[in-house]
């Protein structure tokens, strides 16, 4: 099985669950508590994909979210193959900061590569303010998969990274 | 007076305390690592393994990737490559915030080599966190007051367009009610003389005088509700007697009508641990609703299905009137709601509400299912109590 190394990267509005979402995938736990990420934190974690007998060590960069998307820049950008943009779908503002997000990648990157985009907080479905629909047209105008996702209970976190990794390599 | 050379000596003391906060290297123009001072060597992926000599994008997983950008600040095509608030676990369970830059050694031979320059930044890192937390916090607070004041004013809204529609709608039965009294009584002497049977005209009061009960009752039990005191008096049951009561109760109603209320039941008791009052509350409502859209005639239907198996009862409340469209019964339950159909009715959209709230307070669920043209059905399903 042929070992690669993949760096990707978390976009999305502050408070969507972005350090949560990468804590549920790497470490398996989630905290309750919210501690805003501000620069850049990385972390690793081995993804085996047999079907592609490929074993891809990610290299996850989480982004500081918020006003500070402009501060988004090449080098934290440069040499991604894939991103994750982040929603919350309690907040409807968080999925129009995606488009935003989508415009900085194209602007910095100058080229298109894979995204996924995850519809997170998915627990709270009865507090929800983005529905199906809207999920799928800005899935159509960025050209990326959209699935729902708790780092809370864990739910859709591996399938949106998993989704991402099979579109990287 | 500038510093003089030994000032900044590696036995100095400037030079410690700068070498514990900063990290220096030189990188050749094979992105390698020729030599490192200070915290480079610590801050590397495997401390434990010399940088020196190592390609610098292995020793530091922060500048996996960017091979190709440092080879564009080598070419000169690119000024430095900086990269701010880099978090780095510490050993107490904390962040420690590190900022790296790439710049060319010589500004005018960029290709003689690059300084990789890392400072420990954790102090900054910290107030600034702080900021950003405090600052998000706010925001968030900021868009829950948002909601909340938004939802607050289009529920004022609505109250409003409801106090209008409940004047209009008490006064209506009202003046039904008051017309036949007037007629029976100048009829009085002659019923001979009336234009309307004696029957006809008791049946409107009756039917006229109900609604207006139901519609008192829904304003006060709404009340209730917001109040936080809507009472629930659980008894076991047999749901088929309180349902048994109000079918009747229409059937003797709507007979001057062309509309017929059946119920289709178990001859054996159906227990429930439940209320009977708010049972005929529901039991009201629907038909009640159903009676309303289907105009001068139509059918109306109750039944009652014990399912031990689901442990479950239910209940279902069918009609054979204009039906609902799909897009619309998301928001049937919703307080104040009424389909852009209902207009022509009388209503305050407060039935349905009350409705799915005493159902869930008597721990069961309300479902509707509709097409248009084919009739709706709300079918609630309650807990049975299993009677051995």
């Amino acid at each position: 099985m042929k070992t690669i190394q993949k760096k990707i990267c978390l976009l999305g509005d502050f408070s969507v669950g972005k350090s949560s979402l990468v804590r549920q995938f790497v470490e398996g736990q989630f905290d309750d508590s919210y501690l805003s990420t501000i620069g850049v934190k990385i972390s690793r974690k081995p993804v085996e994909l047999s079907e592609k007998e490929v074993a891809l060590n990610l290299l996850i960069w989480d982004l500081a979210g918020g006003d500070d998307y402009s501060k988004v820049t090449s080098g934290y950008l440069a040499g991604a193959a894939g991103v994750v943009m982040v929603c919350d779908i309690t907040r409807k503002n968080t999925l129009l900061m995606l488009e935003v997000y989508s415009k900085q990648l194209t602007k910095v990157l100058k080229k298109e590569i894979p995204i996924v985009i995850l519809a997170n907080k998915c627990d709270l479905i009865e507090n929800r303010e983005i529905d199906d629909a809207q999920l799928d047209k800005i899935s159509e105008k960025i050209n990326a998969p959209w699935h729902f996702s708790s780092a809370k209970t864990g739910e859709g976190v591996e399938t949106g990274f998993r989704t991402l990794s099979n579109l990287i390599i | 007076m500038p510093p003089q050379p030994s000032f900044f000596s590696n036995e100095s003391r400037a030079f410690e305390l700068l070498s514990s906060r900063m990290g220096v290297a030189h990188i050749n123009s094979d992105q390698i690592i020729e030599s490192a001072q200070g915290i480079t060597q610590q801050l590397a992926l495997s401390p434990e393994v010399e940088v020196v000599s190592q390609p610098v994008s292995e020793c530091f997983v922060e500048l996996f990737g960017l091979e190709e950008m440092i080879d564009l600040i080598l070419a000169g095509e690119l000024p430095f490559l900086e990269l701010q608030e880099v978090n780095r676990p510490n050993d107490v369970g904390g962040i420690d915030y590190f900022d790296f830059g790439l710049y060319p050694a010589d500004k005018n031979k960029p290709n003689d080599g690059l300084i990789l320059f890392i400072e420990n930044t954790t102090s900054q890192g910290r107030l600034m966190q702080n900021v950003i937390q405090q600052r998000n916090e706010l925001r968030l607070t900021q868009q829950e007051l948002s909601k909340a004041n938004s939802e607050l004013h289009s529920l004022n809204e609505l109250k409003s367009i409801f106090l209008s529609m409940a004047a209009h709608d008490l006064r209506s039965p009202l003046s039904v009610i008051t017309t036949y009294s007037d007629l029976m009584l100048n009829s009085a002497d002659n019923f001979d003389n009336s234009p309307f049977e004696p029957k006809y005209v008791f049946s409107r009061i009756l039917e006229q005088s109900i609604w207006l009960n139901s519609l008192i009752d829904d304003i006060l039990n709404l009340n209730m509700i917001e109040q936080g005191k809507f009472p629930i008096e659980m008894e076991k049951i047999d749901v088929q007697e309180p349902l048994k009561a109000v079918v009747n109760q229409f059937q003797h109603v709507l007979s001057t009508r062309n509309i017929s209320v059946s119920f289709i039941g178990s001859e054996d008791a159906v227990w429930a641990f439940a209320d009977k009052n708010r049972i005929k509350q529901i039991a009201f409502n629907l038909i009640g609703n159903s009676a309303k859209f289907l105009g001068d005639a139509g059918n109306i239907t109750v039944t009652v299905s014990p399912l031990p198996e689901q442990h479950e009862i239910k209940i279902s409340f069918a009609d054979d009137g204009p039906g609902i469209p799909k897009q619309q019964q998301e928001r049937l339950f919703q307080l104040f709601y009424r389909t852009p159909g209902a207009s022509k009715f009388s209503g305050t959209g407060l039935g349905l509400y009350i409705v799915k709230t005493i159902t869930e307070r008597l721990d069961g669920e309300i479902s509707v299912e509709s097409e248009p043209g084919e009739g709706t059905s709300f079918n609630i399903t309650l807990p049975i109590l299993i009677v051995e």
